[in-house]
């Protein structure tokens, strides 16, 4: 059957501009808004937050992918990417364009796993790594490795023409789909393929909307047509097209044919696209304007985002401030009353008490000097059982210590939580931690029980060290009982003995030091969003910088 | 089949519940099921419904003319077609109470007797209404949204896919895998069959089936057909009569819709006892205690060396630490939903707790009646062990009088020792004596500031968790 070239199909009217190169200036000023747009930091799950993310992501993507390389090298070959749904005989049609099986077409979905790009042998150049697409894998062989590039060259192409044969953008496959979409986006021209079954599809019509928007030029095949029903649905696609703004001259009809066993079309049934494609390639000027347009759309999308992105920054620098200073004053108020706390007696109690009693014989609280005595009369020659009662109450200290410092991080953090869900970032302000911020750090406990018991034997050396006719249980016992005064008593009084004074510094120390690193929790992210405060006004900046240029380039065009 | 109004109740009780507590578009969803299910058990269980969905140009409507051996549905090659469900009822008696409730216009309602010729009654089981349903990826978004609602009223899917489409993320993510479980009332037709190469057909399905079972459906149900040619229409239409004559639809519907609907009301609140399991509260109070200082107390009661004796203040961070462990350990695989409420039950009076736990164990004296009795114990026992000595002194002085003094000797060394089992057991009693008035008071307070708010927390979650469990037995 011979190819229905219907007539209507005009190769890609290009509008004759005049060729101005894509001058190195605009690279700079792109670059320079690339990397503005990028270091904005947007960490904070405010409102709509999560949406300006992926955008930007997304067309941080395309600058990396697509329009600095292009820009780096507007003399390479036109990529025209035929991408579609799954289902629609993509790879055939690629296979049938270049005239011999260079992808797998397949019955089972999703099929194309990796990419495939057809060049001129004498293009290859182009394609080599850290040219044009040199942020996607490249694959090594026909071995299906997924979700990279694999590059075919083939006399069969034209120069200055490279084909793509993407995978598939809506099937279950997630890897598909990114690197079909990511393809598309790196697009000079999108070949968007369906079929006569598919072509009412929202998906791909989604697709096609967001190609649109942001002005990359699109040819549309419907492949696979039932030769009954090409009348009526050809003239319901073109309807559609139309409602879009594609052009008819714009749509190629493929009709279904029998498939050869290399999964070749006879070439007559894509003859059209073929002279089309053909026609581009010889066309210097024609495909510079493609170029063109694809690479100044691709900048406006970015352009248009580098607004809203600047404004989210601003908002983000002040929710971090609002954070940091209901953090700040949470904090400093449990560290105060937890230093209170350690002067009041309030350690003193529970099982501390009942030790303490136990170890000294007596019930009633001690001076320090009848301390001294009882301890001196126990301990001059102390026996197992006096060593081991030694331990159990140094012990006891150090839990009642651990079990202070970590009732007052869990009453801060759950005060901080609270102040922060009252406030207007407050859940967002939250739900960035993997940590449960209402809750004490996880690892509190542990490293308090370290903590002091490092600083136990610490004081026990220094008491060792002025005191030295005790031995070392003697010394153990009163370095305990000197904490247990110092922690009962609120102010240095003239006359405290030094010891006591180091002991009461050391325990306040010891404890605050614990509550800075439950403050850090908030402290710690915050440091890594490296947020910068001028971050909007550069982007801003940078933005209005690349957008004169690209104005400037359309008045001389 | 039990009768699957228990079921739907229950699930009604579980959203009743869980106000308050769980999302409230997650409720909505399951009041609509309820809605849904109640509404489909008030008609007439004898009609099957069968709904034929599927993507747009699968050729929904094909299999449904197929089936129906009449031109009903307009099939055509503009995409996409059906834009309203289409009835077709085969049985002569009124169902337009379900149609009305089903929301087919009736400019698209049919009946068997309608049609013309008139197809011969045992072509499709009687009682079937069977839909076609618009598709539901197309750009026709309203088509979307008639689909979704249809299929959620239908007793069976029948979904229909095409070799291009078979995998698309749209059917999957939107209708085969959060109807997972819906397995008993789901069959998958591959259609356009004919356009697959014969060779590669099993392939084709054995691939089909790989998709479904990654949907999360075990053993689907699946057939090719060709509804153009014909193939496989016999098979379909067999499977379609012997799914509606012997099984009971309707239930299996709507038991795979609460069952869903509970799981994901579960999922959203997590796993928790529904009462305090035995031992906690007895934990909860043996560390309060010790923070109080109450063996130490107790220990001093014993010695009896203290008139005075005094219990508390309690180390608070002590007690604070506690509580806060006890509601961890019931939190510990609740979402938020009912952890949140739960733990500021447990901690939202913490102050207080301690404030209180130190007012009422100041309060408590012991009166020192028992020392007494041990002191005038302890003399009349010294006086025993002198007495059992002197006797021995004078046996030995004097000679005289042998069996007597013996005697004398003998019951003063007795008198003695029983003495002194009174004495040590007076003290134990007195130690115990503080030690129970004690705990007494940290129980009360606890049990009024802690057990009693957390119980009523607990009650909640634990009148959701049985209607859920009810539902989705």
């Amino acid at each position: 059957m011979a190819a229905r070239y219907d007539g209507r199909v005009a190769p890609y009217p290009v509008p004759m501009l005049r060729t101005a190169p894509l001058d190195t200036e605009i690279a700079g000023a792109v670059a320079a808004m690339h990397a503005a747009l990028r270091t904005a930091a947007l960490p904070l799950p405010l409102a709509g937050m999560q949406e300006l993310r992926e955008e930007r992501a997304r067309a941080l993507e395309q600058l990396d992918d697509y329009v600095l390389p292009r820009l780096a090298e507007p003399d390479a070959p036109a990529v025209v990417v035929v991408g579609g749904p799954t289902g629609v005989g993509k790879s055939t049609l690629v296979n049938t364009l270049v005239g011999h099986p260079v992808t797998t077409p397949g019955t089972l979905r999703p099929t194309t796993r990796s990419a495939v790009l057809v060049h001129h042998p004498e293009d290859a150049a182009w394609f080599g790594p850290e040219r044009l697409l040199p942020t996607f894998a490249r694959a090594g062989g026909p071995s299906e490795e997924p979700h990279a590039v694999r590059l075919v060259a083939s006399e069969r192409m034209r120069r200055g023409l490279a084909v793509v044969d993407a995978p598939d953008f809506d099937s279950i496959d997630e890897g598909n789909r990114e690197l079909s979409l990511r393809l598309l986006a790196a697009a000079d021209l999108w070949l968007f393929v369906t079929s006569a079954a598919r072509y009412s599809d929202e998906v791909p019509w989604q697709q096609l909307g967001d190609a649109l928007a942001r002005d990359t030029p699109v040819a549309v095949v419907m492949n696979r047509i039932p030769p009954e029903d090409r009348a009526t649905v050809s003239a319901h696609l073109t309807r559609m097209l139309d409602e879009r703004g594609i052009g008819r001259d714009r749509l190629f009809l493929v009709e279904r044919g029998p498939v050869d066993e290399d999964g070749l079309l006879p070439a007559s049934y894509a003859a059209p696209v073929r002279h089309w494609l053909d026609a581009l390639g010889a066309d210097e000027a024609a495909r510079t304007a493609l170029v063109r347009q694809a690479v100044v759309g691709a900048v406006r999308r970015s352009l248009a985002l580098a607004g809203p992105v600047a404004a989210a920054a601003t908002r983000q620098v002040a929710a971090v401030d609002d954070l940091l200073t209901l953090v700040d004053a949470t904090y400093d108020a449990a560290g105060a009353e937890l230093s209170g706390r350690l002067g009041d007696g309030t350690l003193l109690r529970g099982d501390l008490l009942a030790q303490w009693h136990a170890f000294v014989g007596r019930d009633d609280l001690l001076t320090l000097p009848e301390t001294m005595g009882v301890l001196r009369t126990h301990l001059l020659a102390p026996d197992a059982e006096r060593a081991a009662a030694t331990d159990r109450l140094g012990l006891a200290l150090d839990l009642a210590l651990e079990t202070l410092v970590v009732d007052h991080a869990e009453r801060a953090a759950q005060q901080a939580a609270e102040d922060l869900r009252s406030g207007p970032h407050g859940d967002a302000l939250l739900a960035w931690s993997e940590e449960d911020l209402a809750r004490a750090g996880r690892g509190l406990a542990g490293r308090a029980r370290k903590e002091i018991s490092a600083w136990r034997r610490a004081l026990v050396a220094q008491v060792r060290a002025e005191l030295g006719d005790l031995g070392e249980v003697g010394a153990r016992a009163l370095a305990v009982a000197l904490v247990l005064h110092a922690v009962s008593t609120p102010g240095r009084e003239r006359g405290t003995p030094e010891l006591v004074v180091a002991a009461r510094d050391g325990v306040r120390q010891l404890a605050s030091g614990l509550l800075a690193q439950e403050r850090a929790r908030y402290l710690r992210p915050v440091l890594g969003w490296s947020l910068a405060p001028d971050a909007a006004d550069r982007l801003r900046a940078a933005a209005a910088k690349a957008e004169r240029m690209l104005d400037a380039v359309g008045r001389d065009a | 089949m039990p009768e699957p109004g228990p079921r739907i109740k229950a699930l009604e009780t579980a959203v009743e519940a869980a106000r308050g507590h769980l999302d409230e578009g997650l409720l909505a969803d399951a009041a609509l099921t309820v809605e849904r299910a109640t509404g489909r058990l008030r008609l007439p269980a004898e009609h099957t419904i069968v709904a034929i969905a599927g993507s747009t140009g699968s050729g929904k409507s094909t299999t449904f003319n197929l089936l129906a051996g009449a031109e009903l549905s307009v099939s055509g090659a503009q995409r996409p077609t059906t834009s309203q469900a289409t009835a077709l009822v085969w049985s002569e008696e009124d169902v337009s109470e379900i149609l009305g409730w089903l929301g087919v216009p009736p400019a698209r309602q049919h009946r068997r007797a309608d049609l013309d010729p008139r197809p011969p009654r045992h072509r499709l089981p009687e009682g079937l209404v069977l839909l076609d349903l618009p598709d539901h990826d197309s750009v026709e978004t309203a088509h979307h949204r008639e689909a979704e609602r249809v299929v959620a009223l239908a007793d069976l899917l029948i979904w229909v896919v095409d070799p291009q489409k078979y995998a698309d993320a749209a059917i999957h993510r939107r209708f085969l895998r959060p109807l997972a479980g819906h397995r008993d009332v789901t069959m998958v037709v591959l259609n356009h069959l004919d356009t697959v190469p014969e060779e590669r057909r099993a392939d084709m399905l054995r691939d089909l089936r790989r998709v479904l079972v990654a949907d999360g459906i075990r053993d689907p149900r699946i057939l090719g057909t060709s509804a153009r040619e014909g193939l496989g229409t016999d098979e379909l239409r067999t499977a379609v009569r012997r799914r509606v004559e012997e099984r009971p639809n309707v239930a299996l519907r709507v038991e795979a819709d609460v069952r869903t609907a509970a799981g994901r009301l579960l999922e959203a609140a997590g796993d928790a006892p529904t009462e305090l399991p035995p031992g906690w509260v007895g934990d909860l109070e043996r560390r309060v205690a010790d923070a109080a200082g109450v063996p130490a107390a107790a220990a001093r009661a014993e010695r009896g060396a203290d008139p005075g004796l005094r219990v508390g203040p309690v180390d608070r961070p002590a007690v604070d630490t506690a509580v806060r462990a006890f509601a961890d350990r019931l939190c510990v695989d609740l979402t938020d939903a009912w952890a949140a409420p739960l733990r500021s039950a447990a901690t939202r009076g913490l102050a207080e707790t301690d404030d209180r736990l130190d007012a009422e164990l100041a309060a408590l004296r012991f009166p020192d009646q028992g020392a007494g009795v041990a002191r005038v114990l302890g003399l009349a026992r010294w006086g025993c062990a002198a007495g059992a000595v002197l006797s021995a002194l004078l046996l030995l002085v004097s000679g005289l009088a042998v069996v007597p003094l013996v005697v004398l000797a003998a019951g003063a060394v007795a008198a003695h020792l029983a003495g002194h089992r009174a004495v040590t057991r007076a003290a134990a009693r007195r130690g115990a004596e503080v030690e129970d008035a004690c705990r007494a008071v940290v129980a009360r307070v606890l049990r009024a500031q802690v057990v009693d708010p957390v119980r009523v927390e607990l009650a909640s979650y634990g009148r959701f968790r049985r209607a859920v469990d009810g539902a989705a037995r």
